[in-house]
């Protein structure tokens, strides 16, 4: 029997242990998703809520458009943190970005999601629709604060990508160095032209690790989609530089 | 004198012509307006089929079937001795594997743009 129950213990460990391992970004995100979806339909009812209050300013009504706001601002505290969550398991999963600057940003997303839990937990003591109100405005001028950190999030995923990709095409490009100072020292092959192109596709890594800089320093809530397109150039210039590689691989292959 | 009066005019006179020959000339002249009627309807024919005939050949055009273009490996038609060496080939893969990466990078993440969440929440 003790030995059954020992089993028993085992497996449920072993499964809560699986179970806390597999939250990834997916799971994140996933539980993001629904907290959105729970928000839509909160706020449907609140507005309907709200439009009925208004309209015929009863007590009755007063109480349900406070309670409904009141789901409202629990789904969206919920839906803010979830997606900060989702954010964090992204930057966690993405190359290219370093320990420092993932250390740097889970300091600042995780006493924000704890602010977003805090004030949800606070919203059930509001004892008065105005209360609600209130509490909704200290959200609101917190979303400014919260907002730059989502934008500077977002944009160290996707200029973590570029980095990702620049640092595979840069050690491909030091590769074919050696192979063209190998081909030059065997004295059986014209490597001067190759040599005239490798400038040109350092020149060009450069100036993809010079425009993500540049996207995330300008980096801001409104600034986002210049930022943005900054980090679309820089994919541009890699996926050229990789180009002009293969283009060398296929003349050293040639005789 | 009137048109429609002249026609008839004209009608009743080839008529009584018509009735003054002698019978056996009456005959001749019905075959011969016969014969000649029959030419008319042949050439009528012969020219409809000659201008059918001759119309240009309308070439119904059939859509050309579209050929998907797919990467072949470009087959090199001179290779060198380096052609077969190791370490260029592990850079050749190297390189291919970073195509790839760079054709299937989600490089905007759209999915992560932030929530549209209504914070401006009040009852006038």
């Amino acid at each position: 029997m003790r030995l059954l129950i020992a089993f028993l213990l085992s497996f449920l460990t072993a499964s809560t242990v699986h179970a806390q391992a597999v939250f990834d970004y997916a799971k994140a995100y996933q539980d993001y998703e629904y907290n959105l979806s729970a928000y839509n339909t909160a706020y449907d009812d609140y507005k309907l809520a709200r439009e009925q209050y208004l309209q015929f300013n009863t007590i009755t009504a007063k109480d349900e458009a406070k309670a409904k706001t009141l789901v409202m601002l629990q789904t969206r505290d919920e839906t803010v943190s979830t997606y900060l969550t989702a954010l964090r398991m992204k930057i966690k999963e993405t190359d290219g970005t370093t320990d420092a600057e993932r250390e740097s940003l889970y300091n600042r997303i995780d006493p924000e999601v704890k602010w977003y839990t805090d004030h949800k937990a606070k919203l059930d003591s509001a004892g008065t629709l105005e209360d609600l109100v209130s509490d909704s405005n200290e959200a609101k001028d917190h979303y400014n604060f919260t907002s730059l950190l989502i934008y500077d999030c977002l944009i160290q995923i996707i200029s973590g990508k570029t980095a990702n990709l620049r640092s595979m095409i840069t050690a491909n490009e030091t590769d074919l160095k050696l192979i063209i100072n190998v081909i030059r020292q065997n004295q059986d092959k014209d490597t001067s032209l190759m040599e005239r192109a490798l400038p040109d596709i350092e020149d060009k890594l450069a100036r993809s690790a010079d425009k993500d800089t540049q996207a995330i320093n300008t980096n801001s809530p409104t600034t986002f989609t210049q930022s943005q397109s900054l980090i679309e150039d820089s994919y541009l210039y890699l996926k050229e530089a990789n180009a002009n590689l293969s283009e060398i691989v296929r003349q050293i292959e040639s005789q | 004198m009137k048109i429609k009066e002249r026609i008839v005019f004209y009608w009743l006179k080839i008529k009584e012509y018509y009735w003054a020959l002698s019978s056996r000339t009456r005959k001749l002249l019905v075959i011969a307006g016969g014969v000649l009627g029959f030419l008319l309807v042949l050439l009528l024919v012969a020219s409809i089929v000659k201008s059918s005939l001759n119309q240009p050949v309308v070439k119904v055009v059939l859509p050309t079937p579209v050929i998907t273009a797919l990467p072949t490996p470009v087959e090199l038609t001179n290779p060198s001795r380096y052609a077969t060496d190791s370490a260029v080939l592990k850079l050749e893969g190297n390189l291919k594997d970073n195509e790839t990466n760079l054709n299937n990078v989600d490089i905007k993440e759209s999915d992560l743009y932030p929530p549209q969440l209504d914070f401006n929440i009040n009852f006038p």
